[in-house]
C-alpha cells in the first residue's frame, strides 16, 4: 500500500473497542448458551447467570471505550484516520460525544438486566445489539464524510429496531419495532438521496471539500442539503419529523426507550452539528430560517402535546421533543459559543432523561404496569426516595433552578438573546411554561393524592440504584455547581464543553 | 470503449437466449396439460404463512453470500494486494465466522 493509504488506528480506537466488543459479545453469548437438542447431562447455565456474565463483559467494554475517549480528550489533539480526506476524525467534539454516548449506553445497559428478567424477555442478544448500536453512534460522532454518516446511521439504527421489538409477544412492542423500522428506512432513503444530490452537485462527500464547494452549490445541492438535514431530523425527532418517537418509546422496553431517546438524539444532534458547521455554511440565511422555524415548532408541539399525556413514557417522549427544541436554539445560528451551550444541554437533558426513564424501569412490573400516571398515586408515601428522585429529574427537564436543566436552558436562551432572536426567545419561554405544567402534574399526583390500598411497592436493584444515584448526582452537580466540580483533567463540564467546541 | 463492454454484452446475450430457451422448450416438448394439483410457483396467496426456519436459512445464506462478495475480488487481486489483502480478508472473515458460529449454536442448522 502507498503512503496516502496509511491509517491511524488511534482515530477509531473507542469505536474499535466497542465494535470488537460487540462481536465478542455475540461469540460469548453463543458459547455460554446451552446447546440445543437433547440434554446431554452437562450442567445447565441459567439465563440469569449468562445475562450477568454478558452484562459484566459489556460494562467492561463500554468503560474501556470511555477511558480511551477521555484520554484522547485530555491530549487535546485532533487525530484524522488518514492524512488525505479522512472519513473519520477523532477531535475534541468527537471525544466528548463518545464519552457522553458511551456513558448513556452504560446506563441503559445497567438498567436492562433486572427489567428484562422481570418481563421474562431476558435474552443474551440484547447486550450485543446494544454494543453494536453504540459502535454505530461512535462512528457517527466522529464522522468527517457523508458516506461515514450513512454507514453510522445504519449501524446505529438497525440494532435499535430489533431492540425495540425485544418484547415480541406484546403488540405494542412489535408495533414499535415495525413503525421504527419503516420510518427509519424512509428517513435513511431521504438522507441517502440528499447525499447523492450533494455528491452530484459538488463531486465530493468529504466535509472539508463540501464546505469549500458549498457557496456555489446551486439549487440541486441545496435540495440535497435539505434532504440530508430532514433525514437527520427524523433521528432526533425534530418536529415535523417527530411522529414516530412517542409510539416507539411507549412500545419499546423502557431501557431501550431511554437509550433511543437519549443516546440516539445526542448522536443525531452532534452529526447535524458536524454537517451544518463542517460541510455546509452555518451562517447561510436560508438555513438559519429553516432551523428557526423547526426550533419553534419542536418547542411548541413538544410542550403542548406533553400536557395531555397520561402514559409517562409518552410524556417523557414529548418532554424530550420539547427539550430538543431548546437544543436547536443553538443552531440559530451556530457559533463556537452556541456549540458549547448545545453540548452542555445535551449532557444535562441526557442525564435527567436517563434518570426519569430509570424510575420508570424500577416501577415496571411483569404486566407492564407502572407506566401510567395513576400508578404513581401516593408514591411519595410508599417510596419517598423514588418519588423524590423522579421529582428531581422532572424538575430538571422542566428547567427549575438548582438543576442541570436550568443551567442548560439558561445557556441556550442566552445564545438566543445574543443573536437577537426575540421571537424565538419568547416562543421558548412560553413553551417552557407549558412544559412546567406538563411535568409538574407528576409530583402533584405523587405527593398530594392519597395512597391507594394494595398499590405495589417496587424495589430497586443495585445496578438500577447506581444509575439513579449517578444521574441524580449529575443533575444536582451540573445544576448547583456547573463551574465548581472538576473531572478527570481538572476542568468542569462547562470548560469541557467549551474546549470541545473550540477543538473541532 | 465499446470492446470493454463486449464481455458484458455477450453475457447478457447468453442470459437472454437461455431465458427464452428455458421458457420455449417445455412449451414445445413438455406435457400439453400440466397436472392440476401442481400450482404455478407464485400462484399461491401472498398471505400464506411460512415457518420462521426459512428466514433463518435465508439469513444464513445471506451471511455466506456476503463472504463470497469480498472473497471473489480478493481472489482476483490476490497477487497485487499481497499481505495487506490477507489482513483485510482475515479482519472481514472473523466477524462472519462469529456469525456462522452463532447461527450454528442457535440451532439454525437443525431441521
Amino acid at each position: 500500500m502507498n503512503e496516502s493509504m496509511a491509517v491511524n488506528l488511534d482515530a477509531v480506537m473507542p469505536l474499535l473497542i466497542v465494535g470488537v466488543g460487540a462481536v465478542g459479545a455475540v461469540l460469548l453469548e453463543s458459547l455460554l448458551r446451552p446447546r440445543p437438542g437433547p440434554d446431554d447431562g452437562s450442567p445447565r447455565r441459567s439465563p440469569a447467570r449468562i445475562g450477568a456474565a454478558l452484562s459484566l463483559y459489556s460494562t467492561a467494554v463500554l468503560l474501556a471505550a470511555i477511558a480511551t475517549a477521555a484520554g484522547s480528550f485530555a491530549e487535546d489533539s485532533s487525530v484524522p484516520f488518514q492524512a488525505v480526506q479522512p472519513p473519520v476524525v477523532l477531535d475534541g467534539l468527537a471525544a466528548f460525544a463518545t464519552v457522553l454516548v458511551s456513558t448513556v449506553g452504560l446506563g441503559a445497559l445497567l438498567l436492562s438486566s433486572r427489567y428484562l428478567q422481570k418481563l421474562r424477555i431476558h435474552r443474551g442478544e440484547t447486550y450485543a445489539l446494544l454494543l453494536l448500536s453504540v459502535a454505530g453512534m461512535l462512528l457517527l460522532v466522529s464522522a468527517a464524510d457523508l458516506v461515514t454518516v450513512f454507514l453510522g446511521v445504519e449501524g446505529m439504527c438497525l440494532p435499535l429496531y430489533a431492540l425495540a421489538g425485544l418484547d415480541r409477544h406484546r403488540r405494542t412492542s412489535s408495533e414499535s419495532a415495525l413503525k421504527f423500522q419503516l420510518l427509519g428506512t424512509f428517513a435513511s432513503a431521504l438522507g441517502l438521496f440528499g447525499i447523492a444530490l450533494l455528491y452530484g452537485a459538488t463531486g465530493a462527500t468529504g466535509f472539508a471539500e463540501l464546505h469549500s464547494a458549498f457557496p456555489e452549490v446551486g439549487a440541486i445541492g441545496r435540495v440535497g442539503a435539505g434532504l440530508l438535514c430532514a433525514g437527520l431530523g427524523f433521528r432526533i425527532a425534530a418536529v415535523p419529523f417527530h411522529a414516530w418517537a412517542p409510539d416507539v418509546e411507549e412500545g419499546a422496553p423502557t431501557p431501550v426507550a431511554a437509550f433511543v431517546s437519549v443516546a440516539m438524539r445526542t448522536t443525531g444532534v452532534i452529526v447535524l452539528l458536524r454537517v451544518v458547521l463542517g460541510a455546509f455554511d452555518p451562517t447561510d440565511l436560508a438555513m438559519v430560517d429553516v432551523f428557526r422555524v423547526v426550533a419553534m415548532l419542536t418547542l411548541s408541539v413538544g410542550a403542548v402535546m406533553a400536557v395531555v399525556q397520561e402514559n409517562l413514557k409518552r410524556l417523557l417522549a414529548y418532554v424530550g421533543i420539547a427539550n430538543l427544541g431548546f437544543v436547536l436554539l443553538a443552531f440559530v445560528p451556530l457559533s463556537e459559543g452556541s456549540v458549547a451551550a448545545l453540548l452542555f444541554s445535551l449532557a444535562a437533558f441526557g442525564f435527567s432523561n436517563l434518570g426519569a426513564f430509570g424510575i420508570l424501569v424500577v416501577m415496571a412490573d411483569r404486566n407492564r404496569g407502572g407506566e401510567r400516571l395513576g400508578d404513581f398515586t401516593g408514591l411519595g408515601q410508599r417510596r419517598p426516595a423514588l418519588a423524590a428522585g423522579f421529582s428531581l429529574f422532572l424538575f430538571s427537564l422542566a428547567g427549575i433552578p438548582g438543576t442541570a436543566g436550568f443551567v442548560a436552558k439558561l445557556q441556550v436562551m442566552l445564545v438566543a438573546v445574543r443573536s437577537e432572536e426575540t421571537a424565538l426567545f419568547l416562543v421558548a419561554g412560553f413553551a417552557n411554561l407549558v412544559l412546567l405544567y406538563a411535568t409538574l402534574r407528576v409530583p402533584v399526583v405523587m405527593y398530594m393524592n392519597p395512597e391507594e390500598r394494595g398499590a405495589s411497592r417496587p424495589t430497586v436493584g443495585s445496578a438500577e440504584g447506581l444509575v439513579l444515584l449517578a444521574c441524580a448526582a449529575a443533575v444536582l452537580i451540573f445544576g448547583l455547581l456547573p463551574n465548581g466540580v472538576s473531572f478527570v483533567d481538572g476542568s468542569s463540564l462547562i470548560e469541557w464543553t467549551r474546549a470541545a467546541a473550540a477543538s473541532r | 470503449m465499446l470492446e470493454d463492454f463486449l464481455g458484458v454484452l455477450l453475457m447478457l446475450a447468453v442470459a437472454a437466449v437461455l431465458a427464452v430457451l428455458l421458457h420455449a422448450l417445455p412449451r414445445r416438448f413438455g406435457p400439453r396439460a400440466p397436472a392440476a394439483e401442481v400450482p404455478e410457483p407464485g400462484a399461491i396467496s401472498a398471505r400464506q404463512r411460512y415457518a420462521t426456519k426459512f428466514l433463518w436459512v435465508a439469513l444464513f445464506f445471506a451471511l455466506l453470500e456476503l463472504g463470497v462478495l469480498l472473497l471473489v475480488p480478493w481472489a482476483v487481486l490476490f497477487r497485487e494486494l499481497g499481505s495487506d489483502g490477507v489482513i483485510i480478508v482475515v479482519v472481514f472473515a472473523l466477524p462472519v465466522a462469529v456469525g456462522v458460529h452463532y447461527q450454528w449454536r442457535k440451532g439454525v442448522l437443525e431441521w
